[in-house]
């Protein structure tokens, strides 16, 4: 049950970003007023929920550990912030990037095997909850961060070329996406280190039984390190508008490029 | 290009470049301020060779209105033009004779040939190229100039052409708000005092940004607005510091050259906060604002052409209203050039009139001689008679007969109608003929 729903999820998802993606198609026309995007993300979040729940029901347990309870469940947290910002600025550029990096995510929790995993004793502690909750959460915000400084980039070089076509109907403004980017980083950098912290203590904890793994720990502590930098520039105001937003998608870049090399390398089986 | 290639010269023609054929740096080398329209045109007029001539200059356009232009006046145009752009402008002139010209400023003046579709400020413009012309524009032009607004006048009270904000100002502020999602409490420069920085100054302040207004002569007029709309006023040369600080800035000087270069702004925009987007808005021709600032970080720097683009976008509603606008126009154009063509037999309508007249007072004596014995009064209607029924058999052949010089051939149809009724003496000098471009 909850693998179809992730079908339907998956589909809404899908047509979100069809549906976004429709005016680019034709030349300098403005896109359609956006409560289509809207309601089809509202649908896709709430089918993703549900899966999510018939998941839950269907194992016992949240849908934190393992490859494919985990990646839906990012892919959830992210669906959710779009949806979010969607409602919010009554805007759906965001959807544009932040809509492929869900399906992608879905497509792969799909990919591997999507089932009830196995837990080991520990993965079901609050302990391991919070850490891996806050964690996702760290990097769906990251994702969020990652979108908006990927829209300012593409919205402040047609603004500098002056091209006042399809995209600068479509896309926010330059201070709005600037503020998603400020506000997504400095939410998720101390949700992230909450995530961080906390697996620290568990790999302390876990180590007796072999239940954790260090390449986990050096992603987290990677994407912390990442994160914490621009946050830090952020803060201290060396960073701002178009530096900020390169520094968010290269950091994205070079976080997403770790894990998978990590996964890749043998460290599979979880996502976190 | 003085004359067809039947060798006919054109009764009536327009030399001229707009935003369709030329960009911005050809189109602000040309243009003149309005100051000078009157002397150019005197000095056009003076060179001899035609029997009118009026200059309609704005942002978008430069266009010399000719009537039955010669070589002397063709060749001052087109020299004019050479020398003060400093380039031959064939390659991007456009040159209309008769009624596709007549039809031209019509369609102007009606706001359909302008990049933001309906716009109401051509109107104002082709009214003052006009009144700036009056002295030289002679009778031709003086009709065209009326009929043109008259089309413009009706397009806007009978169609929606003219609705919505759609216009440079507003496109300022649109633009301005892809930048910064909101205006309020941003900190605005306006450069120069005119009519156009006042309006952009209105919607600014209406967007709660903040204005400075610098002034270069008329610091008065700055003053002026700041104590009605708020904010401050500073002489143009201490304007370029305050680039540090400011958000927005809209230039709109009769400066005739680029006044914000990067050696009067780049320290301070560099000064700046990092990151801190600062956007320019040149709404001047020539433009004021050097091409070089807008390559500095973080600046966004829009001209005329960039913000008419945008208002052009925000005119959905106004496309419904061009099939109605246009058929206005057509309506115009045919009254004019009924007038227009029918000049050509005019001679001959007044020359039949008068034989008929001729013949209508030597008929009624001579019927009134042997009707002695009627009393005054029975007279009188008698001759009244006479006057309508020659009245009558007149209205239709005359109006007829302007209306077929308008389809061509007046000086055939004059010939014909002299020889029809025995007039003599010659037909009018100057018919214009219908000639294909």
């Amino acid at each position: 049950m909850f693998t179809q729903l992730h079908f339907v999820a998956l589909a809404c998802y899908g047509l979100t970003v069809a549906v976004v993606a429709v005016p680019f198609l034709k030349l300098r026309e403005a896109p359609a007023p956006g409560s289509v995007p809207l309601v089809l993300t509202g649908v896709a979040v709430v089918a993703h929920f549900a899966g999510l729940m018939a998941y839950v029901r269907a194992s016992g347990s949240l849908p934190l550990a393992g490859v494919a309870p985990s990646l839906s469940s990012l892919a959830f947290l992210l669906g959710l912030l779009a949806l979010g910002i969607q409602w919010l600025t009554r805007e759906n550029a965001i959807a544009l990037v932040a809509g492929p990096l869900v399906v992608g995510v879905m497509a792969a929790a799909l990919a591997s095997g999507f089932g009830p995993a196995p837990l080991s004793p520990r993965e079901d502690g609050a302990w391991f909850v919070i850490h891996a909750g806050s964690s996702l959460l760290g990097v769906a915000l990251m994702a969020l961060s990652f979108a908006a400084a990927a829209l300012y980039l593409v919205q402040h070089r047609v603004l500098k070329r002056r091209q006042f076509g399809v995209l600068f109907q479509f896309l926010p403004p330059l201070e709005q996406l600037d503020r998603l980017n400020h506000l997504a980083l400095v939410v998720g950098f101390p949700v992230l280190t909450i995530g961080i912290v906390l697996a620290a203590g568990y790999l302390g904890q876990a180590a007796s039984t072999g239940g954790a793994r260090s390449a986990h720990l050096v992603w987290g502590l990677l994407s912390w390190m990442i994160l914490g930098t621009i946050a830090a520039l952020r803060f201290r105001g060396f960073l701002k508008g178009r530096r900020a937003a390169l520094a968010s998608v290269l950091g994205f870049f070079a976080v997403a490029t770790t894990y998978l090399v990590l996964f890749v390398a043998g460290a599979g089986g979880r996502f976190l | 290009m003085a004359s067809h290639a039947d060798g006919t010269t054109p009764g009536l023609m327009v030399i001229g470049l707009s935003y369709r054929t030329a960009p911005i740096e050809v189109r602000e080398r040309l243009a003149w301020p309005e100051r000078d329209v009157p002397q150019v045109v005197a000095d056009l007029a003076a060179a001899g060779g035609g029997s009118g001539v009026a200059l309609l200059t704005t942002c978008n356009r430069t266009e010399f209105y000719l009537a039955d232009p010669g070589s002397p006046i063709l060749d001052e145009v087109w020299s004019r033009a050479a020398a003060r752009t400093g380039q031959p402008v064939d390659s991007y002139a456009y040159v209309l004779r008769d009624r596709d010209a007549a039809r031209h400023l019509i369609r102007v003046a009606a706001g359909l040939d302008s990049l933001v579709v309906g716009e109401s400020q051509i109107q104002g413009q082709v009214r003052d190229a006009w009144d700036m012309a009056k002295p030289f524009s002679g009778p031709i032009l003086h009709r065209l100039f009326q009929s043109a607004l008259t089309a413009g006048g009706r397009v806007r009270s009978e169609t929606t052409l003219g609705t919505g904000s759609a216009s440079v100002p507003s496109a300022c502020v649109d633009l301005a708000k892809k930048i910064f999602s909101a205006l309020a409490g941003k900190r605005g420069l306006v450069l120069g005092t005119g009519d156009m920085s006042e309006l952009a100054i209105t919607l600014l302040v209406g967007e709660g940004v903040l204005p400075t207004v610098a002034a270069h002569r008329n610091m008065d007029r700055a003053l002026q607005i700041t104590s009605r709309l708020g904010g401050q006023a500073v002489e143009l040369d201490h304007a370029w510091p305050l680039f540090k600080d400011m958000d927005l800035v809209i230039c709109s000087t009769a400066a005739p050259h680029a006044i914000v270069t990067v050696e009067r702004v780049g320290a301070a925009i560099r000064a700046r906060g990092n990151g801190r987007p600062l956007c320019i808005l040149d709404i001047a021709v020539p433009r004021d604002v050097d091409p070089e600032v807008g390559k500095l970080d973080n600046v966004f720097l829009y001209d005329i052409d960039d913000l008419q683009e945008v208002a052009a976008q925000t005119i959905g509603e106004r496309k419904r209203a061009l099939p109605a606008a246009e058929r206005i126009v057509d309506e115009e154009v045919d009254f004019f050039w009924e007038w227009y063509a029918g000049r050509g037999v005019v001679d001959s309508v007044r020359a039949l009139r008068d034989r008929m007249e001729e013949l209508r007072t030597a008929e009624l004596a001579r019927a009134l001689r042997k009707l002695d014995h009627l009393p005054a009064a029975d007279r009188e209607r008698v001759e009244h008679l006479t006057k309508a029924l020659m009245n009558k058999f007149l209205h239709g052949p005359s109006t007829r007969l302007r209306a077929a010089a308008g389809n061509g051939h007046p000086a055939q149809l004059a010939e014909t109608i002299r020889y029809l009724f025995e007039l003599g003496g010659e037909p009018a000098p100057s018919e214009p003929e219908k000639h294909d471009e």
